[in-house]
């Protein structure tokens, strides 16, 4: 298993905007846990998916898109446990 | 780092997308669906039955009109699947602060709706459209 704490995506949707776009990349820290305001990367449904931290319960995230009407969030799909959290965004390029 | 479009092939994907589990959102389908049962109506109100003893023709004409109706029930239907989709899915709590009469105008909608199954009225048909057109004004300001 891979435990280097970097790793790279693309982004693709535009549920994130205006902060990220589609074909921007973003780097992922691995370590640690993310806070309310983070942007966590975090698979769903076998998709990988990109969105913002409002909540933390327990050891579960509630997330959501920046951009309110064209996105889904926790209340949509239910909160992310930690196990599926990727990382969290740390740079964009 | 210049990123090629080389380099963001092999990268792997995170979504910012609504495709799990929503789908595209768009009022387009409804207000067709509203004016598709329009133009039905106004086809249906422009038949004349025939003779009663020419019997093709009679025929010829009930088959005209079941067929007709038939799509009228059909648009009627998904007008009213269109406009839920967006109530159920797409509209959120927040929505509501701007938009308190919202449950309302859905609600309305939708009965209107099946108003438009159940009669053959181009007053009905026409309040259709602009009950749906009002909720694609609403759609079209919650996207600004």
């Amino acid at each position: 298993m891979n435990f280097f704490p970097f790793k790279r995506f693309v982004v693709e949707g535009e549920s994130m905007l205006p902060a990220y776009r589609s074909g921007d990349c973003v780097l992922v820290f691995r370590w640690g846990n993310a806070r309310p305001g983070d942007v966590v990367v975090f698979s769903k449904g076998g998709l990988t998916m990109i969105k913002r931290v409002a909540e933390r319960i327990g050891d579960r995230l509630m997330v959501r898109g920046d951009n309110y009407s064209n996105s889904t969030d926790s209340l949509d799909f239910g909160a992310v446990p930690q196990g599926a959290v990727v990382g969290k965004v740390i740079a964009k390029y | 780092m210049k990123i090629t479009s080389n380099n963001l092939a092999f990268l792997p994907r995170a979504y910012a997308h609504c495709d799990v589990p929503c789908g595209v959102y768009e009022p387009d389908s409804m207000k067709w669906a509203a004016l598709t049962c329009a133009r039905l109506v106004e086809k249906l109100l422009a038949l004349t039955a025939p003779n009663t003893d020419d019997k093709e023709a009679v025929l010829e004409y009930q088959n005209t009109v079941t067929r007709t109706i038939m799509v009228k029930e059909e648009y009627a239907e998904i007008c009213k699947k269109q406009i839920l989709i967006l109530w159920t899915d797409y509209f959120k709590p927040e929505h509501l602060e701007k938009f308190p009469d919202l449950h309302t105008r859905i609600w309305m909608a939708t009965k209107q709706c099946s108003i438009v199954k159940r009669t053959v009225n181009t007053e009905e048909t026409a309040k259709l459209k602009k009950l749906v057109e009002e909720i694609a004004s609403i759609f079209a300001e919650s996207k600004k």
